[in-house]
């Protein structure tokens, strides 16, 4: 108990920020995080050591970040809530107002909201956390075929949101 | 000249060194488009991330049981007074009507008993958390939490013996022993030992699983 307490100190900044990057939101992210240790505390036994415990937590941390992410797309749906305009990227700033690296910044995330779940997942495992396509495959529940498919689906995405900002020829 | 297509780029920028593709340095074409790439991921580093709140250890437990606490908190109350109305049942001499909505009644009723046993369970679970978490030495406030628990353990447990549950019966026995061990503790020495504690956890989470698994499927 002791060591596993030690151990979630340690990775709690590092799995709040995958959370956080996942879910865009600090709310959901803090949900994630709790959820986290305690999907690993009570599946402690089934770590088998093979990986290191702070890839285990955060495959861990991804896949309740799925899962809050599905069932809060099912709620919005149920809900009939629509989409944010200001995650939607409704309105395309003109190139002169995207000359500072802050304004890049600004439509960093409204960009990343424009990907699916799975995108996104993928995405933030592979960009963020340096996972292989073969981790992301299995956390996701996908081929590594499709899991490669996906981060790259994800990247085009984002270099065509970010094309006003930096006028890339797609 | 075959130049490199934006998937290979993707891969370039992720995880093969440059010297894997040789044509990279010769091709101005290629390098400019990797550099495009390069420049549009390279900004994705800049995503701000807030800081996220002191860490706290208990919290992932307590806020999780307690959201479940709040799901289930009258649920007890229906319990008893089905639990009561079953005996009151048992014991008059007129055979009950037979009517066409009797065996959805009993697995309503078998339903709420079983998801009160659940949450009977995550509340004890939570006691023998915060034993397991503490100093190994109870504090009034968890004494007084076990104290409350004894009473309804007891009547689960003659429910279980009554019903034939040896798994139910001898899980609430042990846990009935415990509490009772933790609302009398004063000293040290009287605590249940840490072995005995985590085998009862394991019990109480693996019982618990299954009532959830159970209840679904009702």
């Amino acid at each position: 108990m002791e060591d596993f307490r030690v151990l979630a100190e340690r990775h709690h900044k590092a799995v709040f920020r995958l959370a956080y990057r996942m879910t865009g939101n600090q709310q959901d992210a803090e949900d994630v995080v709790q959820e986290c240790f305690l999907r690993a505390y009570k599946q402690m036994s089934k770590f088998d050591g093979r990986s290191a415990f702070g890839t285990w937590l955060h495959r861990i941390a991804a896949n309740c970040a799925i899962d809050l992410i599905r069932s809060r797309k099912r709620r919005d749906t149920q809900q009939g809530a629509e989409l944010n305009p200001e995650i939607t990227m409704s309105h395309e700033p003109s190139p002169e107002r995207l000359t500072g690296s802050v304004e890049i910044r600004r439509m960093l995330e409204p960009a990343l909201a424009q990907l699916s779940d799975m995108e996104r997942a993928a995405f933030v495992m592979r960009h963020y956390e340096g996972l292989c396509i073969e981790d992301i495959g299995a956390t996701l529940g996908v081929q590594p075929n499709a899991a490669k498919h996906t981060v790259f689906r994800a990247v085009q995405k984002l270099r065509r949101a970010l094309q006003p900002a930096f006028g890339v020829a797609q | 000249m075959s130049h490199l297509n934006e998937e290979q780029l993707v891969d370039l920028y992720y995880e093969r060194p440059a010297s894997s593709y040789p044509h990279l340095t010769e091709c101005l074409k290629c390098r400019e488009a990797f550099t495009d790439l390069e420049q549009t991921l390279n900004a994705f580093a800049d995503l701000p991330v807030p800081e996220p709140p002191p860490f706290t250890w208990r919290e992932p437990f307590t806020a999780r049981l307690a959201s479940r606490w709040r799901m289930f908190a009258l649920v007890p109350a229906l319990a008893a007074a089905l639990f009561a109305a079953f005996y009151m049942g048992r014991s008059t001499t007129t055979p009950p009507p037979k009517l066409a909505a009797t065996p959805l009644a009993e697995s309503g009723r078998e339903r709420i008993l079983v998801v009160a046993l659940g949450n009977h369970l995550q509340r004890s679970e939570m006691v023998l958390l915060e034993v397991a978490n503490g100093d190994r030495s109870t504090s009034p406030a968890v004494q007084e939490r076990a104290r409350n628990l004894i009473g309804e353990t007891r009547l689960y447990r003659q429910t279980a013996v009554y019903s034939g549950d040896r798994n139910y019966s001898e899980l609430l026995e042990e846990l009935d022993r415990l509490l009772t061990a933790i609302a009398n503790g004063q000293s040290q020495s009287s605590q249940p030992g840490t072995e005995q504690l985590e085998q009862l956890l394991f019990k109480i989470r693996v019982t618990g699983s299954n009532i959830e698994k159970g209840t679904e499927k009702l």
